[in-house]
């Protein structure tokens, strides 16, 4: 089991609060327009927004960042062996640990394909936050599951616009999400056993293929031509070639 | 739900030859056009089979899309021509624009220019072309550029199958023939039949298809009928008769010589004319010029029989020899006409 601090409102947290007035890189993993958009009008906060979402709405189940998935950050504090209690602060253990923060961004592949391109990460950032700031420039793999040339056939405009396209991707209203792997097709995921509550290609890497579900209507028999239809190679079936 | 698009089908890539340099490559072709087919299933590369009759939906161009990607094809060869091809060719090109390129080979020849299809197709594949959708077009049929001269000059090359681990542990039986063909005017039905069973050496002949009222003009107690056959059943037939039929009136380059060849068995046919292969002992042996004469191809049959019936193995190293130069320069000439 991985060694990872546990984070709870009375330590860590409030050590992240003032490094967040003196320093700005905590900012990266918090975009204070989204967390506004998840409240209420009546309920802006009226202070810093980062402050507001620390103090009340994390503790509501808010999210700081497109890209921060609160429930798949708890069930990696939970297969840690990390007690939660009612002061955990899953956004301080992410950065605290340097953790993921979504399952369709996989820290090994990103620090691997940096180290590849040559660029070096300070150890003060964490990769998402080096991801977040820095992927437009280097445009380096990141994730097992999200293809960013597919994502980018279907928005030629990001290029253009130099946009982080998992940032884009989650942006994007659940229903108007264009595909971001060639094999997975959410239209047809969502409409066989799934709703719009979810991402569509995460609840598939998260319990669907699990369930045997098909990520297109061709998999079973495209993968039954040389393997078995198990949940191991449903996921290995979508990869995406980052070499 | 009915299949749209089928990827590397079993059937399409358990035979295929193995060059480097095809990952990147895919061929699409129509499912139910078998000789087309075949010849896609044993070239190099990715393989989708799509299908005319039932057209593509959106789920299914969406799936070909992923594909390209997930495999990051860059050249996409359409293996023959159709409706829902072009509709589909269209579409990778809005989609994928100059990141792949198009190419065409057709396997037709102007003796079926009768079916006004076949036309269409080619003046559809000419628009393509000026259009930019299209980067070349080649041809299996030799100097096809003198039918249509936006046609690459060169020919296209087909593979036989590559058997390779499938191990064919068939003993050929002496004195039986192959007639895998159908009953149409063009494929010669009545004459091979007839030529075979003029053949003292053939005791028993194998046909798909009933020369229906032969029966009437003479007797056809040689004749056996046998299912229609594919894959592994059928390399496996062809390789228990000592020779295989397909003499026909019009021809490319027919699938049924070079999977009757990889499993060791001589084919007679019309003459191909590959300029690749003019001084080809093989070819010089059962390529039969008079195609439409009984006589002359039972004394072409009797040659090949009496060689292949020599201790020297000389027919065995003919075929070998045909076989390993012809899915060389296969190889070579795809390469060449794919920018390879």
């Amino acid at each position: 089991m991985k060694k990872v601090r546990a984070t709870g409102m009375n330590s860590g947290v409030k050590a992240l609060i003032s490094s967040a007035l003196a320093d700005s890189f905590l900012h990266t993993l918090f975009d204070s327009n989204f967390y506004a958009q998840q409240l209420p009008q009546f309920a802006q906060p009226s202070e810093r927004a980062i402050i507001h979402f620390l103090n009340v709405g994390e503790n509501f189940g808010l999210s700081p960042h497109p890209v921060f998935d609160r429930k798949y950050v708890l069930e990696q504090a939970k297969e840690n062996g990390v007690d939660i209690k009612d002061n955990f602060s899953p956004f301080a253990y992410v950065l605290q640990n340097d953790l993921s923060p979504n399952r369709l961004f996989s820290k090994e592949i990103y620090s691997r394909h940096l180290k590849n391109a040559g660029v070096e990460k300070s150890d003060k950032e964490t990769h998402i936050e080096h991801f977040l700031t820095n992927w437009v420039k280097y445009r380096v793999p990141f994730s097992p599951y999200f293809d960013v040339q597919f994502y980018e056939l279907n928005n030629p405009h990001l290029i253009m616009s130099g946009t982080n396209p998992l940032d884009h991707y989650f942006r994007v209203p659940r229903r108007e999400r264009a595909d971001a792997n060639p094999m997975f097709h959410a239209g047809y995921y969502v409409n066989t056993y799934s709703s719009w509550e979810n991402d569509p290609l995460v609840d598939f890497i998260a319990q669907g293929c699990g369930q045997l579900n098909l990520p297109n209507p061709y998999a079973a028999q495209e993968l039954l031509s040389d393997a078995f239809i198990t949940p191991e190679n449903l996921l290995k079936y979508i990869e995406i070639r980052n070499d | 739900m009915t299949k749209t698009c089928d990827f590397n089908a079993i059937r399409d890539y358990q035979f295929a030859q193995q060059f480097d340099g095809f990952e990147q490559v895919l061929h699409i072709f129509n499912a139910d056009w078998h000789g087309v087919r075949a010849a896609s299933a044993y070239a190099p590369g990715q393989k989708i089979a799509i299908s005319e009759r039932d057209g593509l939906d959106g789920e299914a161009i969406r799936h070909i899309f992923g594909i390209i990607s997930k495999y990051k094809i860059n050249r996409i060869v359409f293996q023959a021509y159709s409706h829902v091809a072009s509709s589909l060719c269209e579409s990778i090109h809005r989609q994928f624009s100059g990141d792949v390129q198009i190419f065409v080979i057709t396997h037709v020849t102007s003796t079926q220019f009768e079916n006004g299809f076949e036309m269409e197709m080619q003046a559809l594949l000419l628009q393509q072309i000026s259009k930019g959708i299209v980067k070349r077009l080649g041809s299996v049929k030799p100097r096809f550029n003198s039918v249509i001269p936006a046609y690459w000059p060169e020919t296209i090359l087909n593979f036989s199958p590559n058997i390779g681990a499938l191990a064919l542990q068939m003993n050929t039986v002496e004195g039986t023939a192959f007639v895998p063909i159908e009953n149409s005017w063009r494929k010669n039905l009545y004459t091979n039949m007839l030529a075979v069973h003029n053949c003292e050496a053939i005791s028993t002949v194998f046909s798909v298809n009933f020369p229906t009222g032969l029966e009437k003009i003479r007797t056809m107690d040689k004749l056996s009928l046998t299912s229609f056959k594919r894959g592994p059943d059928l390399l496996g037939f062809m390789a228990s008769t000592e020779v295989v039929m397909n003499v026909t009136l019009a021809e490319c380059q027919p699938m049924t010589q070079l999977e009757a060849l990889a499993v060791g068995t001589p084919c007679m046919t019309a003459p191909l004319r590959l300029i690749e292969f003019e001084d080809d002992p093989l070819l010089e042996l059962t390529e039969v010029e008079a195609l439409d004469s009984p006589h002359f191809l039972t004394k072409a049959l009797d040659r090949v029989i009496a060689v292949g019936r020599q201790e020297d193995n000389e027919l065995q190293e003919m075929i070998d020899s045909h076989l390993e130069k012809r899915n060389l320069l296969a190889a070579l000439s795809y390469a060449e006409f794919l920018s390879l």
